[in-house]
């Protein structure tokens, strides 16, 4: 600005340099929204083309009848795994506002939380079966709770279950096994899903159930990625009155799903 | 037996064209990071190499952008085997990166472009050096 400027220029002066900041702005906010739609693009591309891939590998004659089975599982898993994905998108807007479960179309159900958990344990398996890894949902934690159903809206639930899963799939170590289990007290049923792999830092563990949150080791991991996961299934616990929490101690990552006796009586 | 290597963090993704491939008699041996690619390539004879652009740097790569850790993979490979026949396979379709990969002899698959038939024989063609003599 011009030392002896008017009034009149000192305000075009500082209007243009709005002008200047405000652009910036934009072309960052444009920058984030081409990634995040280029994230978007990978995660729901990535099992579509396992699936075209498969489909056409069954094609082959040479391929032997055993292998086609373990193909054809996979298929099935993908499909799950992509509706999901699918499902988490459609849900941000929805969860983006302030939602009761009364909001919902659906109405809360009782749901047996083990079968939930073995179910979808078997969906990752195939893809967790690459890295080696196992999943174990510990029977007995549930049987010694005689497996407690909650009153929950499952569609939801299954979503916090499918995003938990997909997470330690994800970024726990490969040659090692994620487990399942339960505690329950007279106020609360919580299912636990721990894994040994990519650390979570204490900053990073404040803020993952941020929305588009990702920790350095998982970025490092897995580059695409749109973080999600943990917000939408941190709402749903918030929507049923319960709680998402994580964990962690070096390696170690526990994401505790609690879930109040109040809500599921 | 020609012996083929998929470098990819997300091997449960390209199943299908690891059976084709395995059905045709060749050996697969798989790795998941960007590192291991490296040594696996370098140390052993492996007669083509499949690798992903994005990808987990793993632990001597470990400083290298994980957005573009197969591409600097591919680069340390060429510096010590330069004749090593390598498909990059990837969802990466910037034209400079196809380009330069092309420069380096490194043949450019789109992951969601490509079937399992065309990605077979495109991986056959390079092993037997015969998609080089057609270039």
């Amino acid at each position: 600005m011009a030392i002896n400027s008017t009034p009149v220029e000192a305000q075009i002066a500082k209007l243009n340099d709005e002008v200047v900041r405000l652009r910036k702005q934009r072309d960052n906010a444009d920058k984030a929204k081409t990634e995040y739609m280029q994230n978007v693009a990978h995660q729901l591309a990535a099992p579509i083309n396992a699936i075209k891939m498969n489909i056409d590998t069954l094609k082959n004659p040479r391929v032997p009848a055993g292998r086609k089975t373990v193909l054809l599982n996979s298929i099935y898993c993908q499909g799950t795994i992509l509706a999901h994905l699918i499902k988490n998108f459609s849900f941000m807007s929805h969860l983006e506002a302030e939602h009761n479960l009364d909001s919902f179309r659906e109405k809360p159900e009782e749901v047996d939380i083990y079968l939930l958990c073995v179910n979808f344990a078997n969906d990752f398996q195939p893809s967790a079966s690459f890295k080696d890894q196992k999943i174990v949902v510990l029977e007995d934690e549930f049987q010694a709770h005689r497996r407690p159903k909650i009153w929950v809206i499952k569609n939801l639930l299954s979503q916090v279950v499918y995003n938990l899963f997909e997470n330690a799939t994800k970024y726990a170590d490969a040659d090692s096994t994620i487990t399942v289990g339960l505690k329950a007290d007279t106020s609360s049923v919580t299912v636990k899903f721990q894994s040994i792999g990519a650390p979570i830092s204490d900053y990073e563990a404040a803020t993952i159930f941020d929305r588009g949150q990702r920790g350095a080791s998982a970025k490092a991991l897995h580059p695409a990625g749109t973080g999600f996961g943990l917000y939408i299934a941190g709402r749903i616990m918030e929507i049923h009155k319960g709680e998402l929490s994580v964990a962690t101690r070096g390696r170690m990552t526990e994401f505790s799903m609690k879930c109040p006796r109040k809500a599921i009586d | 037996m020609p012996t083929i290597l998929f470098a990819d963090d997300e091997l449960h993704f390209i199943e299908g064209l690891i059976e084709t491939v395995k059905a045709e008699g060749y050996s697969v041996l798989t790795c998941r990071n960007a590192s291991a690619a490296v040594d696996l390539t370098t140390s052993k004879n492996i007669d083509c190499l499949i690798i992903d652009i994005m990808m987990d740097p793993g632990e001597s790569m470990g400083s290298q952008n994980a957005q573009t850790a197969g591409l600097a993979a591919i680069d340390r490979i060429l510096k010590v085997r330069p004749h090593q026949s390598i498909i990059c396979y990837s969802v990466v379709s910037d034209p400079a990166v196809i380009r330069g990969l092309k420069k380096r002899g490194v043949l450019y698959l789109r992951k969601a472009e490509t079937s399992a038939e065309s990605a077979w024989r495109m991986i056959k063609a390079k092993t037997t050096g015969l998609y080089r003599h057609r270039e």
